[in-house]
């Protein structure tokens, strides 16, 4: 899984050229072009519709990945405004002899303009190379998703994908806290694991070793999902920390007692007073 | 801060304003927005203190899962805030502020 989708979030080049998501290189020096960098089958094909030349495909069953006959592709753009994962590109290598163009969604405020200087990104969104805004397309028919073309060097025309925010500081290298996280064994004692009842990593951690070896078994010890949010919040670190103590995979740990309701309500709706 | 503009939504074209009160403080707050984020636009972080240690708690989730933004409204504990809407006259506090 390394590299991939799936544990970056962004594809690989790799990964695109395994599945067959690039176009031929003779297509790409024939003009403007469709690159469909859609690696997941999940049940959706809007750019097969919004192409009127026939030339995106996905048919039955409809998780099919879209494949594109590079022949009847003219890049006109019509399939990405239309791409609900933004997944839809359109690369010109024949610009001109030293620059491409890339077309790419762009649902950001504010919009750049025509002629603006800008960074260029790759698909991790790491800046690439400068690049100059050629076309900013937000017609009727864009659904509110505005397509942006820019010109970059030649060479970067298989990595950029995107371009940096304007008036959006850069995130800082360090900030890490809209990660997914779950627990680190380093993680100290006094950090709050339940947030309703109160209880920390320390907590747990003694609870385990008392022998605690289910989420209920810890909820028992120690309250945790316990409170208002009845474990809504820390029963996947707590099913982690148990996991990591016991050494085995996460599915290993059984999940913890669900009862109804399943979202908090007053004791007046479970009295009869009020509907719910 | 509200967001006024937005790339899918569009400009915010409602301005309408509603009268709450929190702790006893009047303020006019956009009608229709949720109790937390009208809060957050006038500076109030803290929702509630906790039970134990009466440590502040605010927003943390924002989706209505965590409870951590619960506060009293109309004199109901346990509200949560962040996807509860303002309403005309309501009557906030902080949860277990003493």
């Amino acid at each position: 899984m390394k590299g991939t989708i799936l544990e970056n979030g962004y594809p690989s080049i790799e990964e695109l050229k395994n599945a067959h998501r690039f176009p031929s290189e003779e297509r790409f020096q024939k003009g403007p072009v469709a690159v469909i960098e859609c690696l997941q089958p999940i049940p959706c094909n809007p750019c097969e519709n919004a192409c009127r030349f026939g030339a995106i495909l996905v048919g039955e069953p409809i998780i099919n990945l879209p494949e594109l006959q590079e022949e009847k592709c003219t890049g006109c753009g019509m399939c990405v405004a239309s791409c609900s994962g933004l997944a839809i590109f359109i690369v010109d290598k024949t610009y001109s002899a030293t620059e491409a163009t890339i077309s790419f969604p762009y649902e950001y405020l504010p919009l750049p303009v025509k002629g603006q200087a800008i960074k260029a990104v790759n698909r991790a969104g790491e800046v690439v190379c400068d690049g100059t805004v050629t076309r900013v397309m937000n017609v009727k028919q864009n659904d509110h998703t505005p397509v942006v073309t820019i010109a970059i060097p030649k060479e970067f025309s298989d990595d950029v994908r995107s371009m940096q925010r304007l008036n959006v500081a850069p995130a800082e290298k360090d900030h890490e806290c809209c990660a997914d996280y779950t627990y680190d064994p380093a993680d100290p004692d006094d950090l709050i694991v339940c947030r309703c009842e109160e209880v920390t990593v320390g907590d747990i951690r003694k609870a385990i070793a008392e022998g605690a070896d289910t989420i209920t078994g810890v909820k028992r010890r120690t309250r945790a999902g316990m409170g208002l949010c009845q474990g809504r919040t820390c029963s996947k670190t707590v099913s982690k920390m148990i996991a990591d103590a016991k050494h085995l995979s996460g599915d290993k740990i059984p999940l913890d007692t669900a009862r109804p309701p399943v979202k908090p309500v007053p004791f007046s709706v479970l009295a009869g007073d009020e509907d719910i | 801060m509200y967001i006024t503009d937005h790339p899918i939504l569009g400009a915010e074209e409602n301005t309408e304003m509603v009268n709450i009160t929190v702790d006893g403080v009047p303020l006019r707050v956009r009608k229709g927005s949720m109790i937390a984020a009208a809060l957050l636009a006038n500076g109030i972080k803290v929702n509630r203190y906790t039970l134990k240690h009466h440590e502040p708690r605010g927003v943390f989730c924002g989706i209505g899962q965590c409870t951590d933004c619960v506060m009293i409204v109309n004199g109901q504990p346990n509200v949560r805030t962040c996807i509860t809407p303002v309403e005309e006259n309501m009557v906030i506090m902080t949860q277990n502020k003493d």
